[in-house]
């Protein structure tokens, strides 16, 4: 094999040969290319979840495609660089491509044998297996850090292996064709038939054994508890078009030798006539709705119901609804006089803007041993309310974050124990009823004569609509104090603001991009963001009601109601399409990134756990390989680098491929710059030695930057710090320059020759130790500069990727010395940029420095 | 407010209808779609559309045919394409060939509304003639 020829040259136990060398540093640069090709497909896909864009699945499985091929020759040329010393990426990769290409062909990702999962590892990249009600609670649970109850789900693989266990499919479709009637007798006739077939069912063995450990755990974490619930969660059953709420049955308050039979009950209500009612034909076939159940700890509720993020009654966007009753809340549902409800506005939720106390006669509680049992409520507190004004605020803050966070309204059953603590039992998609509404056809005219505040000022960072109060975020203030459900509008887009990202209805900034790290955040959370708007501050004042359409990236006054129920329905279609769910699917496997930190003990190829990953940790250890070459390998005996002594204190070793050094430099430092004779090298050290460029401000770090180096963002945090010496190979015509510099590194890759076509100066800079916003700042303003010197510029985050070809040689020693100026210049500069402001300062002081050295 | 111009969309991929018909629907369009281009050719046999936006790559009718179909039928109808195999030639071809534009996948909402803005202050400058 080629691979294995390649790999053998340069195993060759000769001594030097510069010919390894240079095609060995060839590879180098290819792992280079490589990882900003990675890094570049993998911030496209990230930017086609702001809403903005059009795509679809073929869009979807070229990028698969085409990372995983990038992915695989870095890998490839890793280690053909590292004489495959790193071959289990290669498995990483492939593992990661099969999964992959699993979800872009639609199919589930866990193993088929997994019958059991703890709530505690549910998660929604596993709705197929655990149904969409699980994977929201596990969402809840996990992510969202909220109280849920204890327990673990028997999977939608449980389900096929009790279905295939009894071989119940060829009795299910036998008792269907024998009862075709819509009369009583045959609907009877046929539900009985079902459960007759369900009652002599059993549990396999291999699920019962699952099963039984997960109890056994469960009941050995809550000592004394309560009983439990066994509650169906099938997958697909919040499909867009259908709904099959209330049709599969739960039982509550089981004791554990309950468990199996309650399972099979559950199971069996899956084909009940009621639901063929809702599913059709569908429910007769063996791949639709496979039922998950989920055995969940009860919770022992002093008030309990449901609420819904939108009220639902004569569809108020702007409100939302809570129905509550003592005990354990069963049959609360909304509108019934039996029970308390609550309206509250979405835009302000501490504002219950209506109250309807019932009489509550009865309340559900636990039975002894099992089951429930109605008692009646004591007769001084029938009338009275079963929630405090603070807890139905509570419960309208949650139920927004929870529409927030599943980017759409949610239908949420909760309970308040014994303590006062909420817990959220159930969350699901909200089924508005149809109603008449603006079309958006006719909107374009209702919108137009309504008042505009601001329009197509700055960009759009994450598309949506969006109303609420202006509530102006000053970088001091406490980010806790952010209200939910509020509009932030602030000046830049700080650190700090990043964590009310969830609470916000939308966010608008004076300044900012839309590649910013905040920016990524709210498309993970898909909140409307709008940036760089110059004077939102100036122009949306505190407190005033505003909607925010950051589609057409216009902002009005007021409340626009058609904009919102407008926008509450686009948010649904567009999360509701199966591209968007295998994008995010996607994204999960392709963008976090796990191993930060090079010098930690699990910075190894195993743990690569995403493309991201892998290019990350190729890309340190070629960068580590090619800086120890010199020092490590005999095959380079003789071919030693050179200590370049210079008046700033670079620590930089230089590695002559030909015609970089003059003949005279054969020691081994090279004292004097003109024994250089790289042309291109020359030019970047005459700026980088120019006067006054080598800053010599100290470090300043506040709290937050010691905070976000203990913490790690899973999307956008493409950083660590990098180790090593910095290293320069040169020829006569070529320099390609590492460096790391403070705690940042920087690449610099050019050649400089006669012919214009050839002539290139590849510019990579990323890194930093203070937090992800300086760091970008910083990232902005060497794009500033660069593009002012004519290069074509990529920020994502703080990597900097900037390209200039095809200059006369004489134009591109220029640009390589202010290249020498800015790579001194910027050395610590993270640690002084504050603002936008600073930014701009900056970019003006980098230019008046330059005309003054000349 | 002048006529309310009227747009077919035809792409085989239905995400694409899905979330072209609302976005511009918004902007003040008249908007049908279609994922199957046989059904399109039928609808524009019988009626004129301002503005046709079509896929290129398709079963049975291609986007190219479309647009021979459309000019012959509608000569006045502009038509712009949108494909994720746009490549030099293609484009060349259906420019040189009277394509309104060719966009190619992905690309963002805002850059399609832009164009079709354009053609149709451009055709209701020609109508005020």
């Amino acid at each position: 094999m080629v691979f294995d020829r390649i790999t053998r040259i340069f195993r060759r136990p000769h001594a030097v040969d510069l010919s390894y060398f240079k095609a060995l540093f060839e590879k180098f640069q290819q792992i280079l290319e490589g990882n900003n090709r990675v890094l570049e497909l993998i911030s496209g896909l990230e930017n086609k979840l702001s809403g903005q864009y059009i795509f679809d699945i073929n869009y979807l499985k070229s990028v698969v495609e085409q990372l995983s091929e990038e992915v695989y020759l870095v890998i490839s040329n890793l280690n053909v660089f590292a004489d495959n010393r790193y071959l289990e990426l290669f498995s990483r990769q492939a593992a990661i491509q099969k999964e992959l290409k699993d979800i872009v062909e639609g199919h589930p990702v866990t193993s088929e044998d997994m019958y059991v999962i703890d709530y505690d590892d549910i998660h929604s990249d596993i709705t197929e297996i655990v149904g969409g009600k699980n994977a929201n609670l596990g969402e809840i649970r996990n992510q969202l850090e909220m109280l849920t109850p204890d327990g673990f789900v028997l999977t939608t693989s449980a389900y096929r292996r009790f279905m295939e266990y009894n071989n119940l499919w060829p009795e299910i479709h036998r008792i269907h064709a024998g009862y075709q009637g819509d009369d009583k007798e045959s609907i009877e006739g046929y539900d009985r038939a079902i459960d007759d077939l369900f009652s002599s069912a059993r549990i396999p063995p291999d699920v019962m054994k699952a099963v039984t450990k997960h109890l056994n755990e469960l009941h050995k974490r809550q000592k004394g508890m309560f009983g439990l619930a066994v509650r169906s969660s099938a997958f697909g059953e919040d499909a867009q078009r259908q709904s099959f709420a209330g049709q599969f049955k739960s039982f509550l308050n089981c004791q554990s030798v309950d468990v199996f039979s309650a399972y099979i009950k559950v199971i069996a209500s899956r084909f009940k006539y009621a639901v063929g009612i809702y599913g059709g034909q569908r429910i007769y076939e063996e791949t639709e709705l496979p039922m998950a159940v989920g055995i969940q700890q009860m919770i022992a509720a002093r008030s309990a119901g449901v609420m819904y993020s939108v009220d639902p009654s004569g569809r108020r966007v702007d409100c939302l609804a809570v129905s509550a009753s003592f005990g354990l809340g069963v049959g609360v549902v909304g509108g019934t006089a039996d029970a308390d409800h609550f309206q509250v506005s979405r835009l302000d939720p501490t504002q219950i803007t209506n109250r309807r106390i019932g009489t509550k006669r009865t309340e559900m509680v636990a039975a002894e041993p099992r089951g429930v049992k109605s008692i009646p409520v004591r007769e001084d507190l029938q009338e009275r309310p079963s929630l405090t004004d603070d807890q139905v605020i509570e419960l309208a803050e949650r139920a927004l974050l929870l529409d927030r966070y599943f980017n759409r309204p949610v239908d949420i059953e909760w309970c308040f124990d014994d303590l006062g603590k909420l817990h959220i039992l159930q969350c699901r998609p909200l089924k508005l009823p149809p109603k008449p509404r603006v079309r958006p056809s006719e909107m374009a005219d209702a919108l137009a004569s309504k008042p505009v505040i601001m329009r197509r000022q700055g960009q759009v960072a994450q598309s949506g609509i969006a109303a609420g109060k202006v509530w102006q975020v000053n970088e001091d203030d406490d980010p806790g104090a952010f209200p939910v459900g509020a509009i932030a509008v602030t000046k830049y887009t700080t650190p700090r603001l990043t964590s009310i990202i969830r609470r916000a209805a939308a966010i608008i900034t004076d300044a900012g991009s839309p590649s910013g790290h905040m920016a990524t955040v709210a498309r993970e959370f898909g909140v409307p963001m709008i940036v760089n708007t110059a004077d939102a501050c100036k122009l949306l004042a505190d407190g005033e009601e505003i909607t925010v359409d950051a589609e057409e990236n216009i902002i009005y006054k007021g409340i626009l109601r058609e904009l919102l129920e407008y926008g509450v329905e686009a948010e649904d279609v567009f999360r509701d399409l199966r591209e968007y769910h295998i994008l995010r699917h996607l994204l999960r496997r392709i963008s976090p990134l796990n191993l930060l930190d090079p010098n930690s003990p699990g910075f190894i190829a195993d743990n690569c756990r995403t493309y991201h990953d892998i290019a990350r940790f190729s890309h340190e250890k070629a960068v580590q390989l090619l800086i120890n070459l010199n020092m490590s390998s005999r095959r380079f005996r003789g071919l030693k680098s050179k200590k370049l002594k210079l008046s700033i204190p670079l620590g930089l070793s230089v590695i002559d491929l030909g015609n970089g050094l003059s003949s005279s430099a054969d020691a081994s430092e090279i004292d004097e710059m003109d024994e250089i004779q790289s042309v291109p090298m020359q030019a970047i050290l005459k700026g980088l030695t120019s006067p006054g460029v080598w800053s010599t401000q100290p470090m300043q770090l506040g709290f937050g930057d010691l905070v976000s180096s203990l913490t790690r963002h899973s999307m956008s945090d493409r950083v660590a710090e990098y180790q090593g010496q910095n290293l320069a190979v040169i020829s006569g015509r070529y320099a390609n320059i590492s460096l790391r510099l403070g705690y940042h590194f920087n690449v610099i890759d050019t050649y400089v020759s006669e012919n214009v076509n050839d002539n290139y100066i590849y510019f990579r800079f990323v890194g930093g130790v203070t937090e992800t916003e300086r760091r970008h700042l910083r990232a902005i303003l060497i794009k500033d500069i660069l593009e002012k010197l004519d290069f074509k510029v990529a920020v994502s985050g703080d990597l900097v990727v900037a390209r200039l070809k095809k200059l006369e040689a004489a134009r591109v020693l220029q640009v390589l010395e202010e290249v020498g100026r800015l790579i001194g210049f910027t050395r610590q500069l993270d640690t002084q940029m504050q603002s936008e402001e600073s930014v701009q300062e900056c970019f003006r002081a980098f230019f008046r420095n330059g005309r003054n050295n000349k | 407010m002048s006529r309310q111009l009227e747009i077919l969309i035809l792409d085989d991929e239905e995400i694409v209808c899905t979330r072209l018909k609302p976005a511009l629907e918004k902007a003040g369009y008249r908007v049908e779609t279609f994922t199957d281009s046989r059904e399109a050719k039928g609808r524009l046999e019988k009626r004129r559309f301002d503005i046709v936006v079509t896929d290129l790559k398709m079963a049975n009718v291609d986007g190219m045919e479309l647009f021979r179909f459309v000019k012959e039928r509608w000569p006045k109808t502009e038509v712009i394409i949108i494909s994720g195999f746009v490549t030099v030639d293609v484009t060349r071809t259906a420019l040189h060939a009277g394509v309104r534009d060719i966009i190619p996948k992905p690309f963002k909402i805002e850059q399609l509304k832009d164009l079709i803005n354009k053609v149709a202050d451009e055709i209701s400058r020609s109508q005020d003639k």
